[in-house]
């Protein structure tokens, strides 16, 4: 049990510190579409006897470098690209899923099993962490400067363009890291929900990226005791905790605009 | 000019910029994908330390032109020279202030800080700002009036003083040649003031001005010199009485 306690604290800081770049940069969709799109990597890693984040690792970045390649001269859409390459890829993972004729083998990628996790899990789970945080501590200034402002940010060589691929890698990863725990199919969730309470009221990036993670943690742990002790799937459990904290949050929003709202029309 | 030890780009250092046209553009022509001549022979020269409007109707591609010189499009044939060098060697000497619709203004920032990354072409890959960019910063907000707005997120800000908010982080830049586009536009009258009288200041520093504007009035009393563009084509260059 105390695996996955630290499991899920390693995966809520790197996805919900990556989320916020992923609600900054309204790319959400994209985040959605790695967690469907490694689905034919872990397939073909696992008829090939390989590790199976192996697989999920280069299907993500081959969807990322598909993505990107798409919109690289703006002949498409970034949500069109991200729809065309999501369903090509999960339709190819669902033909190599039927070529083998079982679906539950990959049962705990699409739901998780936060119970399961190994040592070599957690060090997967760490490395990648370490990664993240590194990426966004040494480039903070870089990446917030290419999201606000892209077009300054391209005039002083920032390279906004390399810095995006950068965050799309990082997002990979992350997902990647996750899907042990809560599953594929739920991943999308620990990137957003966290990111997207935080933006509601958060004033720097920094605070953004801190309160996410304190979201993403407290919804991790809620949801893995609440799984222990309901005996309910444990990515829907933390996923449900995060999202309660989101509506929580907005509530508390609007309630305090509004406060401030009467307090100033009675003075 | 300060070098920069890891700097964004090979390209920042200190260059000489005096005595050599602040900018010079010779044959200038530009398409875009989906329409040729946007941009036909344009062939101009401005003299270092002089303040130019860049007039003409909606759609005379001034824009364009605007955003060939700092190189945010790629040209068709010709060439663009900044104080002497080829324009992407010379871009920590520029400094280019769009319409404002390019920046996130819902992003979660405040207004000191946007000033402030106006410091990073110094700085380079990894480095913090310091004090001495910090006291740039709050120097530059001073002078545009948005003092008390510094810990405002720069959502909250008007148009006029998201303008203005733009032009101190080109002030904290500190570039010999400032190049704008319609900053008066859609602004209110005290941010007009406040704008024209920095700009009265920069020229009393010596430094360049390329000014895109609507506004016919008062040119010879705000500019030297004056750009005239229709259709693509540059049709006037001098002071229009």
């Amino acid at each position: 049990m105390h695996k996955a306690f630290i499991g899920i604290i390693l995966a809520s800081i790197n996805c919900a510190t990556i989320g916020c770049y992923v609600i900054l940069r309204r790319i959400a969709f994209l985040g959605e579409a790695l967690t469907h799109t490694l689905l034919p990597g872990v397939v073909f890693s696992y008829l090939r006897g390989m590790h199976l984040y192996v697989g999920a690792l280069v299907a993500s970045l081959a969807t990322v470098l598909g993505i990107g390649l798409l919109t690289s001269k703006d002949e498409v859409r970034q949500d069109s690209a991200i729809g065309v390459v999501l369903s090509f890829m999960f339709a190819l993972g669902i033909l190599m899923i039927s070529i083998k004729k079982s679906f539950m083998d990959f049962g705990s990628i699409l739901f998780g099993n936060i119970l399961g996790v190994t040592m070599g899990h957690l060090i997967l789970v760490g490395s990648i962490t370490i990664i993240v945080l590194n990426a966004l501590y040494w480039l903070h200034k870089e990446m917030e400067l290419a999201t606000l402002d892209p077009v300054y940010a391209q005039l002083i060589h920032v390279r906004p363009k390399m810095l995006y691929y950068l965050l799309l890698f990082l997002v990979a990863v992350s997902v990647v890291s996750a899907v042990q725990m809560i599953g594929a199919l739920l991943t999308t969730a620990l990137l957003i929900v966290p990111a997207a309470s935080a933006a509601l009221i958060a004033r720097t990036v920094m605070q953004m990226m801190l309160i996410a993670v304190a979201i993403a943690i407290t919804g991790g742990l809620a949801g893995l005791y609440a799984s222990f002790y309901f005996e309910i799937s444990a990515g829907a459990a933390v996923v449900i905790t995060c999202s309660a904290l989101f509506f929580i949050v907005f509530l508390f929003k609007r309630g305090s605009a509004r406060f401030r709202r009467s307090i100033y029309n009675q003075s | 000019m300060k070098k920069c030890l890891f700097p964004y780009s090979y390209l920042c250092t200190d260059a000489q910029h005096e005595g050599v046209p602040a900018i010079e553009v010779n044959n200038l022509s530009v398409n875009y994908p989906h329409k040729a001549n946007v941009l036909k022979n344009i062939a101009f020269s401005i003299k270092g330390g002089s303040r130019v409007a860049l007039i003409g109707a909606n759609g005379a591609g001034k824009s364009t032109l605007l955003k060939a010189i700092v190189g945010l499009i790629p040209i068709r044939s010709g060439s663009i020279y900044i104080y002497g060098h080829k324009a992407p060697s010379a871009k920590h000497l520029v400094m280019y202030l769009p319409q404002r619709s390019e920046i996130d203004w819902q992003f979660p920032i405040t207004v000191f800080k946007l000033a402030l990354t106006g410091a990073y072409i110094y700085l380079g890959w990894f480095k913090k700002p310091s004090k001495e960019n910090e006291v740039a910063a709050d120097l530059a907000l001073n002078l545009l009036g948005l003092s008390k707005l510094a810990d405002r997120r720069i959502g909250e800000l008007s148009i006029g003083e998201q303008q203005r908010l733009l032009l101190a982080r080109a002030m904290v830049h500190n570039p010999q040649l400032f190049i704008l586009d319609e900053p008066f536009n859609a602004v209110d009258n005290e941010t007009q003031n406040i704008l024209q009288a920095v700009f009265d200041r920069l020229k009393g520093e010596g430094k360049t001005l390329l000014i895109a504007t609507h506004g016919k009035e008062h040119l010879s009393e705000h500019f030297d010199d004056v750009l005239m563009l229709k259709e693509g084509e540059l049709i006037t260059k001098g002071i229009i009485s």
